[in-house]
């Protein structure tokens, strides 16, 4: 690798769109998801003031590599500016580094609180399919080349699996309480142990990869005025679903988070695959 | 990028709505906002200017207006709900029907309007209610299924009974889809409004339909004609005799409701089948007239079916009870004379046949309208309003028809 793309790549992992930028995406939904899903603990600011009382102050190693997960998943975005070339962006890695992060914090959280492995394996099996499924068609796995597929055939099949992607991302964001061994935003006041901690943290290191996978997958991308507004609008806005989604699951009666993603996402899944096989058919 | 702000802005507000339910005033003001933004776009898409999609969306007149109806109807419902009711969750499962319902109309294949369709029920189903979940997916899953066996039909081949058999699919997915007989969703007396079938049947079926038949109609082809006329009427005065009946002997006064709403969709049905101007109008009248006049009017009942207040029969409930039953100058007689003209027209037994269902109508309207009670306060002006719109499409259907672009 050229010495100018290898300062590319550590330039999108530590500053853009890693590092510094989902830094800050990352602490502004965490501090709206705070806010959101616990209100009775004040307003914003009380929200803000909770969040950044748990910056860690150690990076004890598992929590450190999710982290570097994390961001290296954010490099592979089709963000617009991005210094990553857009030829060496791949959903895959970025799908795989999403999906290790979690699993980082999972050999940390194992049986911890209301955490059940099995919802959150199931959720990641139906995200990966609405990561996938759309990129049959194309035969093309950069973000980019996806999403820039809007018009004509792909859309019912960008449809299922966008919002199968949304449906997800509750649960991957850690947002739940099935799905969060270190607790959902706005819950935990003081973190027990530096993993503890670091967990906290790699939450908000996810914000702006999973949310800005969603935008990659299923809006067109660019460098050009309407890319550079719409990639931060609809990163924020699917960061606002997850947070609504998460708002009202948490104020069900328990067992209904289960049921959704069992009796709900999951079968849907199996719509969309079916989409997916119909739609070389009938669509021309 | 009118369409999909059309679609765009109700979504949002139902996320916003859904995200600040636990401050109901935020929740209220933003969603409520919101949900206006998205009916003066749908407004300002009669403009030609307007209609321009990045995506390639387009949406027809005709569902178009029915979706601004919806609008309406949604915020009539939400300002003045009984004290009890859970405006919020109204507001966000209000508006997330419209987003969906703009998004079948503006789908742009009928894989597209599957998945919009499987979407919508699904998350109507998902909401908190008396019925377990795949119960109530039963009918709209089986919508969909034949939504896609009916698409899948047409590319099939060219043989005339393709045409037949898709245009036979299409239908029943029509009348599944807005939860019909011989679909009928169980009910639940106790079940809050939003999750209800009588919701989907009232609130979100009118536009469903509309759009689902701007979609399918052209595509149905010489031979699957005969098929979609003869089995749409057949369906829709099965439902006009089962309503009627049903609202007339039914046990419960939640179920006598439930009835009436199948009574007024036979009527549509018939229109819809008729495949001639004035059934379409009249199928789209009384289609809008179960949007803003019969849902809002059941919602207001509901104290009453709750048990939560009397019932009563009072001077308005006498005019409640003459609008219900299609009199003159209310929005059902209008759509009494256009069905009559257009059987008239196709197969003048069948006006018989209507003319006699309706007749048997007269006996129901008066045991719903007791349900209303004595309206009071935001009751009150929702059962005036209610009547003024009823008088409104009595009065000047032509309005209506003409935003439509029928």
């Amino acid at each position: 690798m050229p010495w100018e793309d290898l300062g590319g790549h550590l330039l999108a992992l530590l500053i853009y769109p890693g590092g510094l930028s989902a830094l800050l995406v990352g602490l502004a939904a965490e501090i709206g998801a705070a806010w959101a899903l616990v209100p009775e603990r004040g307003g914003l600011a009380a929200a803000a003031r909770g969040t950044l009382r748990l910056v860690p102050r150690t990076a004890p190693p598992p929590a450190a590599w999710a982290w570097v997960l994390a961001l290296a998943a954010a490099t592979q975005l089709a963000a617009p500016f991005s210094p990553v070339p857009a030829a060496e962006r791949n959903t895959l890695v970025a799908a795989a580094a999403l999906l290790a992060a979690a699993w980082l914090a999972w050999s940390w959280g194992w049986g911890r609180r209301a955490a059940s492995a099995r919802l959150v394996l199931t959720v990641q099996a139906i995200w990966l399919l609405a990561v996938l499924l759309p990129s049959m068609g194309p035969g093309n796995l950069r973000p980019q080349a996806l999403g820039a597929v809007v018009l004509g055939g792909q859309v019912p099949l960008k449809l299922a699996c966008g919002l199968l992607y949304l449906a997800c991302l509750p649960a991957l964001l850690m947002l739940l309480p099935e799905s969060a061994p270190q607790g959902p935003p706005g819950t935990v006041a003081r973190a027990q142990s530096p993993e503890e901690s670091g967990f906290l943290a790699l939450r908000v290191l996810l914000w702006m990869p999973c949310c800005g996978l969603f935008t990659s997958l299923f809006f067109p991308s660019g460098d050009g005025f309407l890319a550079v507004v719409r990639f931060p609008l609809v990163t924020l806005g699917a960061a606002a679903v997850a947070i609504a989604v998460a708002a009202n699951l948490t104020r069900r009666p328990a067992g209904v988070t289960r049921l959704l993603y069992e009796r709900l996402a999951l079968p849907f899944a199996g719509f969309a695959v079916l989409v997916a096989a119909l739609t070389p058919v009938l669509v021309h | 990028m009118g369409p999909e702000l059309a679609l765009g802005l109700p979504a949002v507000g139902a996320v916003l709505a859904a995200a600040l339910r636990r401050r109901p005033a935020v929740a209220l003001a933003g969603g409520g906002l919101l949900g206006l933004a998205g009916a003066v776009v749908l407004a300002l898409l009669a403009v030609p200017q307007a209609q321009s999609s990045l995506l390639g969306l387009n949406l027809p007149a005709a569902p178009r207006a029915l979706l601004l109806l919806t609008a309406l109807a949604l915020a009539v419902m939400v300002a003045l709900a009984p004290p009890q009711a859970d405006r919020v969750g109204l507001l966000a499962a209000g508006l997330a029907g419209m987003a969906g319902l703009a998004a079948v109309a503006a789908a742009p294949d009928v894989l597209a309007v599957a998945v919009v369709v499987a979407v919508l029920a699904a998350g109507h189903a998902a909401l908190p209610g008396g019925q377990p979940f795949p119960t109530r997916m039963r009918a709209p899953g089986l919508a969909v299924a034949l939504l896609l066996a009916g698409a899948l039909l047409q590319h099939a081949g060219d043989a005339p009974v393709f045409a037949r058999l898709a245009a036979l699919s299409l239908v029943l997915s029509l009348v599944a889809a807005a939860g019909l007989v011989p679909f009928l969703p169980e009910l639940d007396p106790e079940e809050p409004a939003p999750a209800s079938p009588v919701a989907w049947t009232g609130f979100f079926g009118p536009a469903l339909a509309i759009a689902l038949v701007a979609r399918m109609q052209p595509t149905i082809g010489a031979d699957g004609v005969p098929v979609y006329g003869s089995l749409l009427v057949g369906l829709g005065v099965l439902n006009l005799a089962w309503g009627t009946v049903g609202a007339w002997r039914a046990d419960g006064d939640v179920a006598a409701w439930r009835y009436s709403f199948l009574a007024d969709w036979g009527l549509a049905l018939v229109g819809l089948g008729m495949v001639v101007p004035d059934g379409y109008a009249a199928a789209y009248l009384v289609l809008a007239s179960v949007l803003l006049v019969r849902f809002p009017l059941y919602l207001w009942a509901r104290p009453v079916l709750l048990n939560r207040a009397p019932a009563a029969m009072g001077p308005a409930n006498v005019l409640l009870a003459a609008a219900l039953a299609g009199a003159a100058p209310f929005a059902g007689f209008s759509v009494r004379v256009l069905l009559l003209r257009a059987a008239t027209q196709v197969y003048w037994p069948l006006a018989l046949v209507l003319g006699l269902g309706m007749l048997i109508w007269l006996a129901h309207s008066f045991r719903l309208a007791r349900t209303l009670g004595a309206p009071a306060g935001r009751s009150a002006v929702g059962v005036v309003l209610a009547l003024g719109f009823s008088l409104l499409l009595g009065l000047a259907p032509a309005v209506l028809l003409a935003l439509g672009g029928l």
